[in-house]
């Protein structure tokens, strides 16, 4: 049992942390509190359904393809829905989350509630410390390490991740010292909508397909945030596997129904008693 | 009075008796209205569209029932109370039906059973496995003797459902049992029978709800529970995930019990012929259950490009035939009337025979609606139990000795 929480805790540590990393990305840099980043999770995973078994293509292609067209929507969304609103919070609270409700009804209208699969992209499995791991779970470990080591290199060695965090730091200076801060806005929507479609597109094939399944990622997404602290990879990396594993543990020795309210317990317990999370600025603020 | 006026009056003297005896005039020759009630975008639902409507397309080519014809008017219930409820009462006093069948979710059928039954309405549940709703008709004939079912209830099946289990029990010589069940209505009276019936053998027992995308931690409560079988009870989605999840992990245990999502024609496509050795009870499969099945499942399939899937075929195809069958007996589409035709049922269906109890539910058994399970094995449902009306082998999982 104790193998089974490390783990699995593990696995989803590592596709909640990016998870949380694209949601801290457009929240951090253009203070944009992305109620509509579940619902690019579930974009790309009816994309690969779509372009897999209606259009025949690999695998992996697909994969590719989803992960860069959903960035793209993105992009489209941030321009057009959130741009002329993005000066009020609250505005943008509520047109995200239309948003999230309008693409979830378009997803039952599309395709009706009956959940679909999106193929495995490595079939098999093998036994480790007598706990048998797919094939396509070992990979989501190995694919959002990289991404993470990626995203990394990108902000510390790059001009446009140099500017991103020049702008999440103050985008009025970062304005005055003449970096494009609008640019910037739009590089950290499709970089943070890119995450949620990768991940989305890597659990989707051990879990299944249905239009309300854009939720539950947000709630992950948002608790590891808040617990994480903003503006610190390393605290939204520890607070992912703290989530992960509170799951894991309440799910294996108390009830798997359970799951999502220990989620639910960490982020109002953190936003009570420690509101600036572990590490970095709060999200209250 | 001036000239406009005289027609006015006119035009009214001429249409009140027209209003007054026309419209039961025309009521009575139109076509006879059958609501459909169900979530038509899911496969349970699906099967009550396609098995209803090919019903009726025979029912009206071979003249309709007391010279007039049938038509279905469809209302989508998205397995929830409250849009249950808008369908339904769009049914009454809207497209003003004149009898309701269907309905795939006990939940539904619960909520909009006391409507039907206060309009007066017949409501003939072709899927809903609560004992709640029959309940209901021993309570309170009087007001709920309008509802029947062609499906067996929760308790009915948990009779059969032991049968089966005890059979593999001893068969397979396995004797610890884990129980994966949904949490909904229709369930609880299978699971606490199936607790008393097994006692120390019952080594888990897992609830999970009816919308679980994930049912890897149940999976390895099952595994460390060192159970040899899994009996399985869920009737929504969640049937797909853990189909997937148990082959992935290779969990070392026989499944049985009842997977809604299995009974669809799509599992193989949906597992990626995971399902290999996935078994399920199923209402309505290919064997010679009476002389109607086998051309039924034929005809359809030539129909609709695919087998019947859900459980609900069967017992909607029979549900509109018998319902045919008392407005051909009671002469009339009067409720009270029809109450007692459909009392006197004795029909013999594709699902098997059916006769109503006095809790106005099918009566379960052989003779009656027999108790069929089927496996996958490489892309077919194969019936494997019971013994008399099997049509292959049961198969073990490739990682299962």
């Amino acid at each position: 049992m104790l193998a089974d929480i490390v783990i699995f805790g593990t696995i989803w540590g590592a596709i909640y942390t990016i998870l949380a990393l694209g949601f801290t990305l457009i929240f951090g840099v253009a203070r944009i509190l992305n109620l509509a980043y579940g619902a690019m999770y579930l974009v790309a995973s009816y994309l690969i359904y779509t372009l897999v078994t209606r259009f025949g293509m690999p695998a992996p292609v697909a994969w590719l393809l989803a992960v860069a067209a959903t960035a793209l929507a993105g992009m489209l969304l941030y321009r057009l829905f959130i741009f002329p609103l993005r000066d009020t919070l609250g505005r943008v609270l509520i047109v995200t989350a239309g948003m999230a409700i309008f693409l979830q009804e378009v997803a039952v209208l599309l395709y009706s509630t009956e959940p679909r699969y999106v193929p495995t992209l490595l079939p098999g499995s093998l036994e480790f410390l007598g706990v048998r791991i797919t094939h396509q779970q070992l990979l989501t470990l190995v694919v959002a390490f990289a991404l993470v080591a990626l995203l990394h290199l990108f902000l510390e060695r790059t001009r446009y991740g140099r500017e991103l965090r020049a702008v999440a730091q103050d985008a009025e200076m970062a304005s005055l010292m003449g970096i494009p801060v609008e640019r910037t806005y739009l590089v950290a929507m499709g970089l943070s909508t890119a995450l949620a479609a990768a991940a989305g597109a890597l659990v989707a094939p051990f879990l299944t397909v249905s239009p309300e399944m854009g939720w539950s990622p947000l709630l992950v997404a948002f608790t590891v945030v808040v617990l994480g602290g903003l503006g610190s990879l390393w605290g939204t990396i520890l607070a992912a596997f703290i989530v992960a594993y509170a799951e894991m543990f309440t799910a294996y020795l108390i009830s798997p129904q359970l799951r999502d309210a220990a989620t639910f317990a960490i982020m109002i317990g953190t936003l009570v008693f420690r509101p600036h999370g572990l590490f970095g600025k709060g999200i209250v603020e | 009075m001036d000239r406009s006026a005289f027609v006015r009056a006119v035009a009214l003297a001429l249409a009140l008796p027209a209003l007054a005896l026309g419209a039961p005039a025309l009521a009575q020759t139109g076509p006879i209205k059958v609501g459909v009630i169900g979530p038509f975008k899911l496969t349970p639902g699906r099967d009550i569209q396609e098995a209803s409507t090919l019903a009726v397309e025979e029912i009206n080519a071979a003249g309709g029932v007391l010279g007039r014809k049938l038509q279905l008017v469809f209302a989508e219930t998205e397995q929830s109370p409250e849009k249950g409820k808008t369908a339904v009462e769009r049914l009454l006093f809207v497209d003003k039906v004149d009898v309701i069948i269907g309905e795939h979710r006990s939940e539904v059928s619960l909520a909009v059973q006391p409507i039907i039954a206060e309009n007066k309405k017949i409501f003939l549940s072709t899927g809903t496995a609560s004992p709640l709703l029959s309940d209901n008709v021993l309570k309170d004939y009087a007001k709920y003797k309008y509802y029947f079912r062609t499906f067996l209830n929760a308790n009915q099946m948990a009779e059969q459902m032991q049968l089966q289990l005890t059979d593999m029990m001893s068969t397979y010589k396995r004797e610890r049992v884990a129980v994966i069940a949904e949490t909904a209505v229709w369930v609880e009276p299978i699971v606490t029978a199936l607790k008393q019936s097994l006692g120390s053998r019952l080594v888990a027992l897992e609830r999970v709800s009816t919308n679980a995308k994930d049912l890897s931690v149940e999976l390895s409560r099952v595994q460390s529970a060192k159970a040899q079988i899994v009996f399985v009870i869920l009737a929504a989605d969640a049937g797909l995930p853990f189909a997937r999840q148990w082959a992935d992990r290779q969990i070392p245990a026989l499944v049985t019990g009842y997977t809604v999502m299995a009974q669809s024609d799509r599992f193989w496509e949906q597992t990626e012929g995971r399902a290999q050795a996935f078994m399920t009870w199923k209402h309505g499969v290919r064997a010679p259950i009476s002389p109607k099945t086998i051309p039924y499942w034929d005809r359809y399939t030539k129909k609709y490009g695919h087998v019947p899937g859900a459980y609900t075929n069967f017992a909607t195809y029979d549900g509109v035939y018998i319902l045919v069958d008392a407005i051909r007996r009671a002469g009339s589409l009067d409720s009270d009337a029809l109450v007692k035709a459909l009392e006197a049922t004795d029909h013999v269906g594709v699902s098997g025979r059916i006769k109503f109890s006095k809790r106005h539910d099918p009566e379960a058994g052989p003779e009656f609606l027999p108790f069929t399970y089927i496996q996958w094995n490489k892309g077919e449902m194969v019936t494997v139990w019971p013994p008399k009306m099997k049509t292959g082998e049961m198969q073990m999982p490739a990682w299962i000795k």
